[in-house]
């Protein structure tokens, strides 16, 4: 891929990520992976196993990644410019339509729908990044007879860390970076 | 004013807003960027949590208010998750040059990880799979976990204010969690349902006033 088609393939993901990065993993497969195509299906699944255990943003870890595949470190930033820069003329315009408009029908309407459901995904959030760490797996949520074996395979560190994570946060001032730090170290020698 | 003050983490009093620069506005958010998204494992929900231990509890430069729409914009706009809160963040403390300066602090720890790891992507396989690595991963995310919940308790007080909040939150969070449903039917269904709600709201009360 050249530089110019790098910049605007990614450009074009940036405008289809709807409901975020997650969206881009299929989205990538589908266009540059293959034969005759940019990225081998191996390279393809050594980049999304890194990406996600690789701190930051998931999308741009990935868009860096198969950039610097295709043109070094040039095709890596191009890559990643080009995947953020509809981000930064939409949300711009979006933030500005809502604070314009922010009494009408439609604005209070979406407020309305999105504050709850955004509370929603976020707890839904919380959860999968708990299957990803504490129960190791997935919950087996529509399976109550699952749930006992779930519980017993608990990863228990995992487990404190959160609820101490948790509790520091509501009642003390201690900054978060030193939260993840510590967790991590923990991590090291306490967790699987 | 003594930048290593300010930026080192360790200060208990950061600056109020209205006392700063436009460039000290935007060096702050491109560095609180870069700090986090150099730590923060597991993507956007996760960098969302964070922004808000920094801006809302820490520095008290947003609202819970602000943190609950910028989560409805970032979520509705199409774009990366962490991106589009930069760009939010960054827009509504700083104008444009806070939304690119927070922008390019969400994306530089990437790039530099990221090329790095590339070079030796085959070694960095072997070095993910090394249990003390493996462990300390799962005690980030364990911590995620921990902030992400602490974050969604702080918004419920001001989200859960009438019966349908509950309903919506509810659907939104069963269709992701249990059912792995892609989030943006979720929005969609959202905002499709509040707009049709509001509409009827707004019309039965103009009824009823001019009875």
């Amino acid at each position: 891929m050249t530089i110019s088609t790098l910049y605007f393939t990614f450009f074009k993901f940036g405008l289809l990520c709807f409901g975020g990065g997650y969206i881009l993993i299929p989205l990538l497969q589908s266009e540059l992976v293959g034969e005759n195509k940019p990225l081998k299906v191996r390279e393809f699944a050594d980049l999304v196993s890194v990406a996600q255990v690789t701190p930051g943003p998931i999308g741009i870890n990935t868009a860096t990644y198969v950039g610097f595949t295709q043109q070094g470190v040039l095709g890596a930033v191009l890559a990643t410019l080009g995947i953020v820069t509809p981000t930064l003329v939409l949300v711009i315009l979006a933030a500005n339509l809502l604070k314009r408009y922010h009494a009408s029908i439609p604005v209070q309407g979406f407020l309305r729908g999105m504050r709850p459901a955004s509370l929603g995904l976020v707890f839904a959030a919380g959860l999968i990044f708990a299957e990803m760490s504490i129960f190791p797996g997935a919950i087996p949520w529509l399976d109550p007879s699952g749930y006992w074996s779930c519980l017993r395979g608990a990863d228990l560190p995992a487990l404190l860390i959160a609820v101490a994570t948790l509790v520091i946060l509501m009642r003390t001032k201690v900054s978060f970076l030193y939260l993840l730090l510590a967790s991590a170290a923990l991590g090291a020698f306490l967790c699987r | 004013m003594d930048s290593a003050k300010t930026t080192g983490g360790r200060d208990e009093r950061p600056e109020p807003l209205r006392d700063l620069s436009r460039w000290r506005i935007g060096w702050v958010l491109f560095w609180s960027y870069i700090r986090i998204t150099s730590l923060v494992l597991g993507g956007g929900y996760a960098i969302i949590a964070a922004v808000q231990e920094e801006f809302v509890r820490r520095r008290k430069w947003l609202t819970e208010d602000d943190v609950i729409e910028m989560i409805t914009v970032t979520q509705t706009v199409p774009g990366i998750l962490a991106c589009n809160s930069a760009v939010y963040v960054g827009w509504k403390l700083g104008g444009l040059p806070g939304a690119v300066a927070a922008l390019l602090g969400a994306i530089i720890p990437s790039l530099v990880i990221i090329i790095a790891i590339a070079a030796v992507m085959s070694r960095a396989q072997d070095f993910i799979q090394k249990p003390m690595v493996r462990g300390a991963f799962v005690g980030l995310i364990a911590c995620i976990v921990g902030m992400v919940f602490a974050t969604a308790i702080r918004m419920w007080k001001k989200v859960m204010i009438e019966p349908l909040a509950y309903i919506i939150s509810g659907c939104a969070l069963v269709g992701l969690a249990v059912f792995k449903l892609p989030p943006v039917w979720l929005i969609l269904g959202a905002i499709v349902l509040g707009i049709a709600v509001q509409t009827v709201t707004v019309l039965s009360r103009r009824g009823e006033r001019e009875k």
